[in-house]
């Protein structure tokens, strides 16, 4: 049996599925698989963000250091999930912390082989930058709805 | 329609503000016997709308209501205090009723604090519940968030009990803390047998949750679907149901396969007050469960 490629890959996971082949092709020239063990730490709040990742299997804890606390965990993230977009936008700094709970299977994709290419070629900018905006606009919208303590005792 | 007296048997406290009571129906008294003893409750034996007849029932024999279907409601009666809906949390019982109950106001106030041997009154079962028959043959997709999982429990003991009539079936469950995850012990029986996908999601973690963080809609696209075969069944605060139906709308399931079961000022139960009229339904008696081609309309009323 070959091996399964990179494209291939990125075909089975739910952010890229819809993609364009080519597009696809040359995310997958900027990527690699990575392997977190648990406890592993994914990223640091503060440190470059070069790159994003593509879970394949396991969780991600997504957090913020509070003193007197440690790590406060305010998402968790899965199979099929995209962790991170600091690397969309300057400083290019990742904004909060983020650990491995289990064995985590990822895409790393890297932000200085792709943000060339997407300015190059702006409709596949265009169609991966609303990707992301699709996966901000859901967590926006599930930050949002938090704030509204739905299970909380009722104010009436 | 008067209440029927059933006796509390037991009371579980789910969380702090929750309970669980069971009830026993009241049984046949003999000639001579005298039945109901709080005043202005119905007594034994007396046919009514949605009591059993009592036929050639022997004295001793249960002589409760007729059985409620999952998502059906009864009105609750506490003596002296009053009467609210609450769904069934658990039925195909033989006579018994199970009712989780929220501690939010004076009647619940009163029914949380029922004790094994007082009593309760009861009249019903009204309005029209969960459609499982559609769900067979089908996915499903059952969502509950906070204490909306109550009326969905018979939901997933129907399934459980003829697991073999349901295509692929995922149960998301949602609560504000996993202290506040109702049925706890169940869920986790039910995500160990793996008969049913279970995923549970909480939006405040204590420090020792290891599982989701959020809230149920993120969980959606996590589930692999056949939008065209599938059946949703969402019980909860009315904004989530609204974004559970609009995330998975957008993935190409019908509206009319989505189950919503809405909450409303029920208070006669039988569609003649208008308390929990929303437009030209009675959701006491065309609801409490309705598709949400149907509800939509009437939830974007912003008065209602």
């Amino acid at each position: 049996m070959r091996p399964i490629t990179m494209p291939e890959e990125l075909a089975h996971h739910r952010f890229f599925e819809k993609f364009p082949d080519e597009l696809r092709r040359r995310l997958a020239e900027c990527s690699n698989n990575v392997i977190f063990e648990k406890g592993v730490t994914v990223c640091t709040e503060g440190t470059p963000a070069r790159s994003f990742f593509a879970i394949r299997t396991g969780r991600v804890s997504v957090g913020v250091h509070v003193p007197s606390r440690g790590l406060v965990s305010l998402e968790t993230l899965h199979r099929g999930d995209i962790m991170g977009w600091s690397w969309v936008l300057p400083p290019y700094r990742w904004h909060f912390d983020a650990i491995a709970l289990e064995q985590v299977r990822a895409i790393e994709l890297h932000a200085d082989c792709i943000l060339p290419y997407l300015e190059e070629d702006p409709a596949a900018g265009f169609r991966l930058m609303t990707s992301v905006a699709t996966i901000m606009e859901e967590r926006i919208d599930s930050a949002r709805m938090r704030l509204l303590d739905l299970f909380g005792e009722s104010d009436d | 329609m008067r209440p029927v007296l059933y006796t509390v048997t037991s009371a579980k406290r789910e969380m702090a503000s929750t309970m669980t009571i069971t009830l026993e129906p009241p049984r046949q008294v003999g000639i001579g016997q005298t039945g109901a003893a709080e005043p202005g409750a119905a007594q034994v034996g007396i046919a009514q709308t949605g009591v059993a007849q009592p036929g050639a029932a022997e004295p001793g024999a249960a002589q409760g209501l007729v059985p409620i279907a999952p998502g059906q409601f009864n009105m609750l009666w506490s003596w002296g205090v009053g009467e609210a809906p609450i769904s069934a949390s658990q039925s195909g019982l033989d006579g018994a009723l199970v009712h989780t109950v929220r501690d939010v106001g004076g009647v619940t106030k009163a029914l949380c604090a029922k004790q094994p041997g007082d009593v309760v009154g009861v009249r019903g079962p009204f309005g029209r519940g969960w459609d499982i028959d559609t769900a067979r043959g089908q996915d499903l997709i059952v969502v509950g968030g906070g204490i909306g999982l109550a009326p969905l429990r018979p939901v997933v003991h129907t399934i459980l009990a003829s697991r073999s009539d349901f295509g692929r079936v995922a149960l998301v469950v949602g609560a504000r803390s996993a202290a506040e995850l109702l049925f706890r012990s169940e869920l986790d029986c039910w995500w160990r047998d793996r008969a049913i996908t279970v995923r549970t999601i909480v939006d405040r973690p204590s420090r020792d949750w290891h599982g989701s963080i959020g809230i149920v809609t993120n969980e959606l696209p996590r589930l692999e679907i056949d939008p065209g075969r599938t059946v949703v069944m969402v019980c909860g605060p009315e904004v989530m149901m609204r974004f559970v139906a609009l995330n998975l709308i957008e993935r190409g399931v019908a509206p009319e396969a989505i189950q919503v079961s809405l909450e409303r000022n029920m208070q006669c139960a039988v569609g003649q007050c208008g308390h929990c009229q929303l437009a030209g339904y009675f959701l006491c008696r065309d609801g409490p469960v309705l598709t949400w081609e149907v509800a939509r309309p009437l939830l974007e009323v912003r008065e209602l």
